[in-house]
């Protein structure tokens, strides 16, 4: 524990100023996993997180890069934590540009704030994680989330052309750069994208982007078995269509999402696909999609056109999110091949203990996303069990499941991340050389780290 | 002694200085790798053009002696021009590795049996067909096998090993030298032209050579069977240079009335491709660089010939699948005849004509190089064999008696359900055919 | 514990080494005769050193066990596949063992339902295309060496290629690999499926020039083979023009699969060596392509055309079959090697600028040329912003190359200046050391070096790469 909270207080005060540095019940809003930190400051420049980050090394106090109310749960309790670093008022857009496809911005900018700044210039960020309202630039890289369009854009690797980082000891780096291809020297971006701050903070991000789609649209059908969204799935992948999203739902997330969908009080199997591009592209693989559902025995198809398509989208994203708190949200990652066995798997163990729920697969990428309602009070043992079976399953074929959210007293007896693989030793050794004296987010990564 | 054969080596690369910028030219690029067959199976720089000019250029800067080590490194090159088809700069490093045996040979004195071979058998036509009597004399008497059992051969050329397994068979009889006419009647002949007796086909495929000479026939050449010896192309890829010449010399005056044909032909890709070069080869020599240069204009390959020519009265009908391999001195790297010998194949009523890929690699065989790099040239076909299975001809047909010898090898290995034929063979029996209408 | 500088002084150790080697590898796989070493002491760059034994392996196994010599030997290694680097990746500059991957030549698995292909390294990279498109599937990034190129050394130096603008390069399609940990452990990194927890050390081993290890086994992204290409090539009488299309061609929303431009002395070198088709007497050319689904591709390729044409083109050709488009592309992708039609040497700059500062970046370029009275063409991939001014030279005069040296690293101060960087592809090997202190602090570089430390704390995997000479990467004792 922190040895003298306000003598570093007053230090962090002269740095950023009073008000920024919280105390008491004031700091104790950021909490995480009820582990309440003697301060919490928001710096209010990237040279403040720095000199914010030199103090506390000097300290010896803990820090943790607050990401967003999001994401920030995502992880195993920390072991020790002196010290929240929210970086909210880093809301700058710091380049933004168009001609060359890029943005620079902070780490406290919500995503969907981006967004409307580059669509402003018929640009977009290929990026859709859930709750992208509240997701902001920071809590993206540090957990590298992402969403359904994963399947054709890729994920955040894919789309960081740059980083700001500030390391424990207070040094800034930079990452990349701006241009679109760069090998000098190591790719740098790679090892904070998703180190949930235990290497250092990210206090900026220069993405690349991509023009705007002439047009979207989405096709929507119901099957009555999981299999013949299978043999759909299949057919796509092999055909050369080129939809941004191909997502799976079952039954509890077809019949939640239904109004969403215009397909309200269907029942079975869910599959929407999304299309962009050009107007012919667009048009010709709606109708070879409609095709393809109805000689896959769909018991329903529906078009959604632009308009209605970025709604529906939205609530498919966020659909385990809205989920009563208390909720369990496990993302269990496999090879694409395999993703809808995974999917049938969780289904199975619902619906053989009558959990609420949903559950969505990114069909064409290999992630299912399982949420789960938990009841308080309930007795956690048969969750934890069929958590536990599903991630032998998916280690078993070399993937993983990360539990994304869960309550407290289920994260005491389940790591967030499963078993560490061959390899690990240089995790361990980046962990040492980057934060040799463990100041950063203490304890909540994979492994220990 | 050391140091006399050294400085006269220093010497011989000295001489190596017209080819300086040449292989400056090699930057390095690597994309010989794609082209080069013994480097796909060895993986070894030295086996690969980049690396043999490497040597080159040290020995050029002096960074590296010519000791038996570094001559080693260029031995396994097949002379193919697989790297030169891949070469931006188009550096003929056959040229290269050829001048640096040259120099080599120069410093370290001749092998034996290359010395009695260069110049005293293949440059006289009389002691080549005895050589080739004994040959076969020795294959069927087992003495061959025996040779190999004992040791004897090994003691000759240690490397000859593998060679009763390459060639397991010789033929009753070798087809008989000797200047004499052949073909269709001179009086109502619409060609003339001379026929170039190769060694390879004459010692192993005489049959070939009779094909060959009743297709010219039935496509209406009269055929004057020459008194020539090798062609030389032996002693040239084993950078026996000085006995090359000789040896073209004497092909030179011995051909003193053939150039009065048509053409002089030769079904032998390697002989009618050194052929070719006899007027480059003796440029420097003021008593035979016109006749030598005119001698190579005359020359033709057997279907680069009858392409033109044309096929005559029709050939009939012999269905089967027919893929064509081509030998490395016809190919683009060389003589660039590759259209002719397709084209020839496929105006053949029945026939199915089937384009392997890689068809142009080099099928190993390199002259003499499969038996004294066993391992290399079996890699090589065994990639070359896979092609062919690709296609799934029945017939593989190619113009060179090294490439027919190796790919029946190769196709004796493999089991493949495949006969290996000379063009000339596949026409002849085309031919015997009732004409197709 | 006998260590490196041992190794040098007593020859005995060397014989020890390459005996050692031999046990794990086998005596016909290990070369250390003088003429050998000589020939793997060089690469596509212009530097060569002679490593100490060169060992051929076959497995991961083998892979470990010549590793674990090397430290025991405290011997460094320097993996090795179809050595076409450009920047000197594969010269052992510290001595030590070249270990010769080409020989780990197979593809391991293809997994349509999965979309994903394991792979040795030893592939070249077009030969992993040619198995993988009579199934109707690609592997998209595509150097131009990809015909000589190891799927190895493509990672070891996240290699582009054309086809990268609108695809990327190769970090964004390997996605899991085995490695040989310069220690001798085995990792397993990433894999076929996505988002593996915790550090994404695929990402960060891709591009990190053998200084990690070695891969030994790779996990890549196989996609379909598109529906259509249109293929087009625009030809103008001003490099200004053709550059500013470039960026003009962004602006109207579109992403071409490639954006490639070549000037007229590249144009001249590669028609002298094979025929491709380009007009002799125009200043540049535009290589367009555009890929996907058919639909729209008739109208893309009117539209590119009309942007061409507004913008300067003097002609816009289609390639109107896969003979033609083939051509454009062996002339693009024999354009280095051609240029050693006017001299035996290049140097050959890679840095990469934001795209919109490609014309002026190009007038600075040709005032460069001036300046040292050097020849340097221009081939690059403008889409991405990637330059490859080639310098010309012959090796043999040592005067002209000092110039050459200096002409380059000028080059990519210019680049650096634009807001761009020192290389895009090529990687910094020995070339570039000097140059990475234009585009990083000394924090900046620290950082790195802390990563090859966690890798590599012993610094025996590709030593004497990347970071500038001064800066100490072993941990002191």
């Amino acid at each position: 524990m922190l040895a003298d909270p306000s003598s570093l207080a007053q230090k962090l005060s002269a740095l950023v100023g009073e008000e920024y540095v919280l105390t008491g019940p004031a700091a104790a809003r950021f909490a995480v996993d009820a582990v309440v930190p003697a301060l919490a400051v928001r710096p209010g420049s990237q040279q403040e997180v720095a000199s914010v980050a030199a103090a506390c090394s000097a300290a010896g106090a803990s820090m943790l890069q607050w990401t967003d109310g999001a994401l920030i749960g995502l992880g195993n309790p920390p072991s020790r934590l002196d010290v929240v670093v929210c970086l909210d008022r880093l809301t700058r857009i710091v380049e933004f540009d168009d001609a060359n496809l890029n943005v620079s911005v902070e780490a406290g900018v919500p995503l969907d704030a981006l967004q409307a700044v580059l669509s402003a210039k018929h640009e977009f960020l290929p990026l859709d994680p859930a709750q992208s309202d509240q997701v902001t630039v920071g809590g993206l890289v540090q957990t590298n989330a992402s969403g359904p369009r994963r399947l054709l854009y890729g994920s955040l690797r894919d789309w960081v052309l740059g980083l700001r980082v500030v390391l424990p000891g207070g040094e800034r780096i930079r990452c990349g750069g701006k241009v679109i291809k760069n090998v000098s020297g190591y790719d740098m971006n790679k090892i904070f994208i998703g180190n949930l701050g235990t290497l250092g903070i990210v206090t900026e991000a220069t993405f690349k982007l991509l023009p705007a789609p002439a047009t979207r649209a989405t096709v929507v059908g119901v099957f009555a078995q999981l299999s013949e969204v299978g043999a759909v799935v299949g057919r796509t992948l092999e055909s050369f269509l080129l939809p941004e999203a191909l997502e799976a739902l079952d039954p509890q997330a077809l019949a939640s999402l239904g109004p969403a969908l215009g397909l309200n009080g269907a029942a079975g199997y869910g599959l929407a696909v999304s299309m962009a591009g050009s107007r012919e592209t667009v048009e010709r693989q709606v109708r070879d999609f409609a095709a393809l559902f109805g000689e896959g025995k769909a018991l329903k198809v529906e078009t959604l056109g632009a308009e209605r398509a970025d709604a529906a989208w939205r609530a498919i994203r966020d659909v385990h999110a809205k989920l009563p708190m208390g909720r369990v949200i496990a993302k269990i990652a496999i090879p694409i091949g395999k993703t809808l066995d995974l999917l049938s798997a969780a289904e199975g163990l619902m619906r053989r203990h009558e959990w609420r729920g949903a559950i969505t697969a990114h069909a064409g990428s290999g992630i299912v996303r399982a949420g789960i309602e938990v009841g308080a009070g309930s007795d956690l043992e048969p969750l934890r069990e069929a958590i536990l079976s599903l991630r032998r399953e998916a280690e078993a074929l070399d993937g993983s499941l990360v539990l994304e959210v869960a309550p407290l007293s289920l994260k005491r007896s389940l790591d967030t991340w499963g078993k560490v693989r061959e390899g690990f030793s240089v995790m361990r050794r980046l962990k040492a050389e980057f934060d040799p004296r463990a100041l950063l987010t203490q304890g909540r990564f994979l492994g220990g780290i | 002694m050391a140091t006399d054969s050294r400085a006269e080596a220093k010497m011989e690369i000295a001489e190596l200085s017209p080819l300086n910028d040449v292989i400056a030219k090699c930057n390095r690029c690597g994309f010989c790798q794609a082209g080069c067959p013994v480097y796909r199976v060895t993986g070894e720089e030295h086996s690969l053009s980049r690396g043999r000019l490497a040597v080159a250029r040290g020995l050029m800067l002096g960074e590296l002696e010519l000791t038996p080590d570094v001559a080693k490194a260029l031995e396994d090159c097949l002379l193919c021009r697989g790297c030169t088809a891949h070469c931006f700069p188009g550096i003929k490093t056959d040229e290269v590795v050829t001048a640096v045996r040259h120099a080599y040979l120069k410093s370290q004195g001749q092998p034996m049996w290359q010395q009695v071979l260069f110049r005293s058998v293949l440059a006289d036509s009389k002691k080549l067909e005895w050589a080739g009597r004994l040959a076969v004399w020795a294959k069927r008497t087992g003495l061959a096998g025996a040779a190999e059992k004992s040791g004897l051969l090994r003691l000759l050329e240690p490397r000859m090993q593998g060679i009763n397994e390459v060639v397991p068979t010789t033929p009753e009889r070798i087809f008989r030298r000797g200047e004499r006419p052949a073909g269709a009647d001179p009086a109502t002949a619409t060609s003339k032209v001379g026929y170039f007796v190769s060694c390879g086909l004459s010692f192993q495929y005489p049959e070939v050579v009779e094909a060959t000479l009743r297709v010219l026939g039935r496509a209406g050449c009269s055929v004057t069977v020459l008194d020539n010896t090798c062609c030389g192309r032996p002693a040239q890829s084993y950078g026996d240079v000085d006995a090359a010449r000789e040896i073209a010399r004497r092909n030179v005056d011995r051909m003193t009335a053939a150039m009065e044909l048509d053409a002089i032909v030769s079904d032998c890709g390697s002989c009618s491709t050194h052929l070719k070069d006899y007027g480059r080869l003796l440029a420097q020599d003021p008593a035979y660089a016109e006749k030598a240069a005119a001698l190579s204009r005359r020359v033709k390959s057997f279907s680069e010939f009858l392409a033109v020519k044309g096929l005559g009265g029709g050939p009939g009908k012999v269905e089967a699948t027919v893929t064509y391999h081509d030998p490395c001195h016809l190919s683009n790297r060389f003589a660039k005849v590759t259209a002719q010998p397709r084209a020839l194949l496929k105006s053949l009523p029945g026939i199915t004509y089937k384009e392997m890929p890689e068809a142009d690699w080099c099928c190993g065989a390199a002259g003499s190089y499969t038996f004294l790099h066993h391992s290399e040239a079996a890699g090589v076909l065994d990639r070359k064999m896979d092609n062919v299975g690709k296609t799934g001809a029945t017939v593989l047909a190619t113009e060179c008696p090294a490439c027919m010898m190796h790919l029946s090898y190769g196709v004796r290995r493999r089991g493949l359900p495949v006969e290996v034929k000379h063009v000339s063979q596949v026409l002849d029996e085309a031919y015997a055919e009732p004409p197709a209408h | 514990m006998p260590d490196l500088s041992a190794l040098e002084a007593k020859s005995t150790s060397k014989v020890e080494l390459s005996a050692d080697l031999r046990q794990v590898v086998g005596k016909d796989n290990v070369l250390d005769s003088g003429v050998n070493l000589a020939l793997y002491g060089y690469d596509a760059y212009l530097e060569e050193r002679r490593p100490d034994a060169v060992a051929f392996v076959h497995s991961t196994e083998e892979v470990v066990g010549v590793v674990k010599v090397c430290n025991k030997w405290g011997a460094p290694f320097v993996a090795r596949g179809g050595g076409t680097n450009l920047s000197g990746g594969t010269v052992p500059v510290k001595g030590g063992v070249v270990i010769e991957m080409i020989r780990m030549n197979k593809v391991l698995e293809v997994d349509r339902a999965s979309l994903r292909a394991r792979v040795q390294p030893g592939v070249f990279n077009l030969e992993f295309g040619n198995a993988l498109a009579p199934l109707g599937y690609q592997y998209l990034p595509d150097p131009a060496s990809q015909k000589a190129a190891t799927l190895g050394g493509n990672v070891a130096e996240n290699s582009g290629g054309p086809h990268c603008f609108k695809y990327g390069v190769t970090t964004n399609h390997v996605l899991g690999m085995t490695v040989v940990l310069p220690d001798g452990e085995v990792a397993r990194l990433g894999g076929k499926a996505p988002d593996t927890p915790g550090y994404d050390l695929t990402g960060v081993f891709v591009g990190s020039e053998g200084t990690f290890g070695i891969c030994t086994e790779i996990v890549a992204k196989i996609v379909r083979l598109p529906e259509g290409v249109k293929t087009l090539l625009a030809i103008y009488d001003s490099i200004e023009e053709g550059s500013e299309t470039v960026s003009a061609i962004v602006a109207a929303g579109m992403i071409p699969a490639t954006l490639e431009m070549m000037d007229q002395l590249v144009i001249e070198a590669v028609e002298a060596s094979i025929k491709c088709g380009f007009p002799l007497d125009c200043a540049t050319v535009l290589i367009i392509e555009v890929d996907g689904l058919k639909d729209d591709l008739e109208l893309q390729a009117q539209a590119i055309t009309d942007i061409c044409k507004k913008h300067g083109a003097r002609e816009v050709r289609v390639a109107k079959n896969d003979a033609e488009r083939a051509a454009l592309w062996a002339g693009r992708r024999g354009a280095f090697g051609a240029v050693a039609r006017i001299t035996p040497s290049y140097l050959v700059c890679d840095g990469t600028v934001p795209r919109t500062a490609l014309p002026a970046v190009l007038r600075k370029v040709a005032e460069v040329s001036k300046k040292y009275d050097l020849k340097i063409p221009n081939v690059f991939h403008a889409g991405d912003g990637n330059l490859h001014p080639l310098i010309l030279f012959d090796w043999r005069n040592s005067e002209q190359k000092a110039r050459v040296m200096k002409a380059g690293m000028e080059i990519l101060e210019l680049c650096v200046q634009m807001g761009g960087t020192i290389s895009g592809e090529h990687g910094v090997g020995i070339e570039k050391m000097d140059a990475m202190r234009l585009c990083f602090t000394e924090e900046d570089i620290e950082a790195q070096v802390k990563v090859k430390r966690a890798f590599d704390p012993k610094d025996l995997s590709n030593p004497g790469k990347i970071f500038p000479v001064a800066q100490e990467v072993a941990h002191a004792g």
